[in-house]
């Protein structure tokens, strides 16, 4: 516990940092922190997590969002490869008639990280041990009566150490040797055309642009995707909604493999409201592939998804609900099933209780019981526990958490 | 108004034809794996980002992870770690 506090002292600081800047620009924050003892690990663990959020409205039009969340453990939790991740960004968001553009930074921290074959088909002998990465996106999106065209630019940056291996014959083993710090990046952009043939129904282009803008990068890790789709939305009564998406999407990389070249995307979607208790919906998404010759059409995936929710009217604050849902992979035949329920118990005080069945390998029980002093605001104790068939059992958690909306 | 309705019965048979594809012939190779991510799912935990072991993941303008396919090695470790399932 003690090591863990000494550790994440440099990502602390950034967090509170943060925290000062937006309360001194009086913006609306949300901080969230919760303290966890994890259970099933290699040895007992201990972890936290916080998140803040801040929104600030600098001008009309013009928005400050700053969004920052921490996962610091002492030791490393199931197939992370990092002790501690951390993960910041800022934005710019401007709205007006019919703009909208955003411009952002982000910023990832990795404490402690392992050492991983990033790039296993450009250097398949050496690890890297991801550092830092840092991420600058701008977005643009405009609207001109039924046409819409929008592009996107994202520079992201990883700082790592690559590691190569030397034998050495006098050990006969492999010493690995810790290069200097190099960047690897990787540049995304597009640039998208929707247009509204009727109200409900609208046709789509788009064209997705990718490079690796690091020394030495092979080609295999450019790619360049063209799609073509159309979009549907139907509402055949004031309570309810029917949407559903086709799109051929074709690839060009040579790390694709012929067969996948060209997708299809096919999204259906049946939303339903009765009064403001109850809400639900089911979707059905299939996603099928074929070479560029269209000889034969094989199956990737294929889901049927619902949810249902439910609100009491007991409760005034409507924080009181009992959710429901399933999702069935068609191809795989597995079923994962969920069910969640929010009560409140006596004035301010709430109860969760939460399952989730993965197939027949995982059973998860959640356990919450809460202290609300005022909306978004509350104190809690929760536990996690997971029972498994897997070798690899999942963890279990047990801690205190807060939430305070400033 | 009828055209309204055969471009709306044209679209909602492609539709359906993308589901229709299941009769044709099924592998379960490797190769064959094409993970995606559901945007309607994905709340930007980021999980699958710290997870990933080929810097294959990351998040577009909207704060959805998104998965990038000329890195990605189909390990399937996003899958996993993914709160809401929203990876298929």
């Amino acid at each position: 516990m003690w090591e863990m506090c000494e550790s994440m002292s440099k990502q602390c600081y950034l967090l509170v940092i943060l925290l000062l800047g937006v309360w001194g620009l009086k913006a609306e924050v949300q901080l969230q922190s919760g303290f966890y003892s994890v259970s099933g690990n290699e040895k007992q663990t201990y972890l936290n997590q916080s998140r803040l959020d801040a929104n600030f409205s600098l001008i009309p039009n013009l928005t400050l969002s700053v969004i920052s969340k921490l996962d610091a453990a002492d030791r490393k939790v199931q197939e992370f490869p990092q002790k501690k991740w951390m993960n910041n960004s800022i934005g710019l968001q401007y709205r007006k008639e019919h703009w909208d553009a955003e411009v952002g930074y982000r910023n990832l921290l990795f404490g402690n990280p392992d050492r991983l074959q990033l790039y296993p088909e450009w250097r398949p002998g050496t690890d890297f041990d991801r550092q830092t990465q840092h991420q600058a996106q701008l977005g643009i999106k405009g609207n001109f009566a039924g046409l819409s065209v929008s592009a996107y630019g994202i520079n992201k940056q990883l700082r790592s150490n690559p590691v190569e291996y030397v034998y050495d014959f006098g050990t006969d083993t492999m010493i690995p040797t810790v290069m200097p710090e190099q960047s690897f990046g990787d540049v995304y952009y597009g640039v998208e055309l929707s247009y509204a043939v009727k109200p409900f129904l609208s046709i789509n282009a788009s064209t997705d642009m990718k490079q690796a803008n690091f020394t030495g990068a092979p080609d295999i890790y450019k790619l360049n995707t063209f799609t073509l789709g159309t979009q549907m939305e139907l509402q055949p009564i004031s309570s309810s909604r029917f949407s559903g998406t086709f799109n051929w999407r074709n690839c060009d990389g040579r790390g694709i493999p012929d067969i996948t070249r060209n997708i299809f995307e096919t999204t259906l979607r049946y939303q339903q409201s009765l009064g403001l208790q109850f809400s639900g919906f089911i979707s059905l998404i299939n996603d099928s592939c074929s070479d560029d010759k269209l000889n034969e059409v094989y199956l990737l995936s294929n889901q049927v998804r619902c949810h249902l929710l439910y609100h009491f009217e007991y409760d005034p604050a409507q924080a009181s609900y009992i959710s429901a849902g399933v999702k069935h992979s068609l191809k795989e035949e597995a079923i994962a099933i969920f069910g969640e329920g929010q009560w409140k118990l006596v004035d301010h005080v709430y109860g969760t209780l939460g399952y989730r069945r993965i197939g027949t390998t995982i059973n998860n029980y959640q356990v919450k019981v809460s202290y609300n002093f005022r909306s978004f605001t509350e104190c809690y104790l929760q536990c996690n526990i997971n029972d498994s068939t897997l070798s690899t059992k999942p963890l279990n958690y047990l801690g205190i958490g807060t939430s305070i909306r400033m | 108004m009828k055209a309204s309705y055969l471009l709306v019965f044209i679209t909602l048979l492609l539709m359906v034809l993308g589901f229709a594809c299941k009769q044709a012939t099924l592998t379960t190779g490797a190769t064959m794996l094409v993970y995606e991510i559901d945007h309607s799912s994905c709340n930007g935990c980021g999980e699958c980002i710290r997870v990933c072991p080929n810097d294959a993941i990351y998040f577009n303008v909207q704060s959805k992870a998104v998965i990038d396919q000329s890195k990605c090695t189909k390990c399937g470790k996003c899958v996993k770690v993914c709160p809401n399932s929203a990876i298929y």
